[in-house]
């Protein structure tokens, strides 16, 4: 069990709800049955409220050593209650209970649950669990995954990374929440990016500001053309995206910036994803 | 007006009806577990099934702007494949403490034998220890005979009534059902069952305690706008806009709010999108198409 947690749960929760989940871990502690996991993780919402929590600055330096980015989104009292019970589950046969869990989980389920997969000891084992919840067309799941969730930078492959950025983009999902976005940049996935824009200009269709960024730092001679056809026809904000690559200088906003400002208002519509 | 339609499967309906559902004021919905026309043959369709109802259809419907709810059960048909009925008993608890879950239902009889009897009383008691309000489909075959009969079990059971919807009642039954203190519950099909004239009559005999109209709209020919339309009807032949209200809105959700899982706050108080959150893309919003409100 995470002790941070259940530290932190212990001294936000009011009498009566930290009761029920102490009586709920106590259950698990004593004689482990998936039933009880089960129903504790499911009954969260209904006995423990869905506040948001905040937290303290000395709370959140500690969250952040176990937990990248952990003051990023906001966590519920319900949800981080689920994440404790995750991780109170034994290492050895967590994948299969987690499984089973996975595959009846109901939407706010699902969100605690890929939200919660860093923090387990075994994270690592939960891989292709992973890949498979970004196949969803929830968009409140696959933001728990892909958006300032640190475990997709730290376990996914280049390939299913790529994945995962290039379905962001088709799902139009603020790219700049990607945690660790700029670190996992690649040749492959500025290759990808880039005949993904010679398709929406074949088709007259607009690209998010935000795509340059991936081509930033590997301008190819394919590249230089699209970004200065770019130069002459984009929206203000898509060239000073592309004049961000083509001749970077201290003055220009950051990546961050135009994707906050891509959020704001551009509103690029794009096509199925 | 704003609406709750309490009873109807979306899993079989078409985004249209949602937007159209969506434009006429329904602004929440129950979707009963229920049969799908092709019998089941394995547990696992059971359970993507019930999982669909929490998840999938939950999104969907929320990207329209209305929010979802349903209710967990082993349909009586189904009831009838013993070793499927057992692998779904198994599954039911699982599924029943889920948020947004307000009853265990559809349950009751269709053909009343032996096995749909058996799975109707261990769902009563799964009903019972989860402290869940009940919806109850009466059979459409010797309907009075299995109306009665599932009162008479639920009675010996030790039921509440008034934390029991008794669905599909009609003329024949809806007396004894009221007198009885069930929620009385009439499902308004075109050309089948109730349609929407002799709901106002019923309304003008009964009045409007207790009574519910829903639209159990599915893969038959049925009409998802049911409810608003009967209003439209009631309101025309000179039926009080408040009592209109009760049997298309007030009435269900204190029946089936008693389940500390529905609440008015649940959609009043959901929270504008932000435009830009939107998805467009491989979402049921495809093509730039944008939804007013995105409740969860």
């Amino acid at each position: 069990m995470n002790h941070t947690l259940h530290h932190l749960l212990q001294a936000h929760l009011p009498p009566e709800a930290r009761q029920w989940l102490e009586a709920k871990l106590d259950t698990l502690w004593a004689d482990f049955k998936p039933r009880s996991f089960y129903l504790a993780f499911g009954a969260c919402p209904r006995f423990l409220g869905k506040d948001e929590l905040t937290f303290n600055e000395a709370e959140l330096s500690r969250l952040t050593v176990e937990y990248p980015n952990f003051s990023a989104t906001s966590w519920s009292t319900d949800q981080l209650a689920r994440v404790l019970l995750m991780t109170a589950l034994p290492t050895d046969t967590n994948v299969r209970v987690l499984d089973d869990l996975f595959a009846t989980a109901d939407y706010r389920e699902l969100i605690a649950l890929y939200k919660g997969l860093y923090f387990l000891g075994n994270a690592a084992d939960f891989v292709p669990r992973t890949r498979e919840g970004l196949r969803t067309n929830m968009v409140g799941v696959f933001d728990a995954i892909a958006l300032e969730n640190p475990y997709p930078a730290r376990y996914l492959s280049e390939d299913a990374w790529n994945h995962m950025v290039l379905k962001a983009m088709f799902m139009q999902r603020p790219m700049y929440r990607i945690y660790r976005i700029e670190d996992r940049k690649n040749a492959k996935l500025a290759d990808i990016f880039l005949d993904y824009a010679e398709e929406r200009r074949s088709a007259h269709r607009p690209v998010s500001p935000e795509l340059w960024r991936f081509i930033d730092g590997f301008v190819t001679d394919r590249a230089r053309t699209a970004l200065e056809i770019t130069t002459s026809r984009g929206t203000p904000l898509e060239r000073a995206a592309v004049e961000k690559v083509l001749h970077p200088n201290a003055d220009q906003p950051s990546w961050n910036e135009i994707g906050r400002e891509v959020g704001e208002g551009e509103g690029v519509k794009v096509g199925r994803g | 007006m704003q609406f709750i339609d309490p009873h109807v499967h979306m899993v079989s309906r078409t985004t249209d009806d949602y937007e159209a559902m969506r434009a006429a004021g329904v602004v929440a919905l129950i979707e009963p577990a229920f049969w799908l026309g092709q019998p089941r043959t394995e547990v696992g369709t059971f359970k993507d099934y019930f999982s669909t109802l929490v998840g999938w259809e939950r999104f969907r419907s929320s990207q329209f702007g209305i929010r979802h709810y349903c209710t967990m059960g082993l349909n009586s048909k189904e009831a009838n494949n013993e070793p499927l009925a057992e692998a779904v008993m198994e599954l039911l608890p699982l599924f029943a403490t889920k948020e947004g879950v307000v009853a265990i239902g559809e349950i009751g009889y269709d053909d009343q034998t032996a096995a749909e009897d058996k799975y109707f009383r261990q769902q009563i008691e799964l009903a019972k220890e989860l402290d869940l309000p009940i919806l109850i489909h009466t059979p459409h075959r010797d309907k009075k005979n299995g109306t009665y009969r599932s009162m008479d079990v639920l009675e010996e059971h030790g039921c509440d009534p008034t934390k029991v919807v008794i669905d599909h009642c009609n003329e024949e039954t809806a007396k004894e059902v009221l007198d009885r203190g069930y929620w009385t519950a009439f499902t308004i099909y075109p050309g089948t069952k109730m349609g929407n004239e002799r709901m106002v009559d019923l309304m003008k005999h009964y009045g409007p305690e207790r009574i519910i109209v829903d639209s159990s709209a599915d893969w038959g020919i049925s009409d998802p706008l049911s409810v608003p339309k009967t209003a439209a009807l009631m309101l025309q032949r000179g039926i009080s806009e408040a009592d209109v209200k009760k049997v298309t809105y007030g009435n269900a959700l204190a029946a089936y709010g008693q389940s500390g899982q529905m609440k008015e706050s649940d959609w009043i108080d959901a929270p504008d999108i932000d435009r830009n959150e939107v998805f467009n893309g491989n979402s049921v919003l495809r093509n730039g198409r944008k939804a007013d409100k995105i409740i969860h």
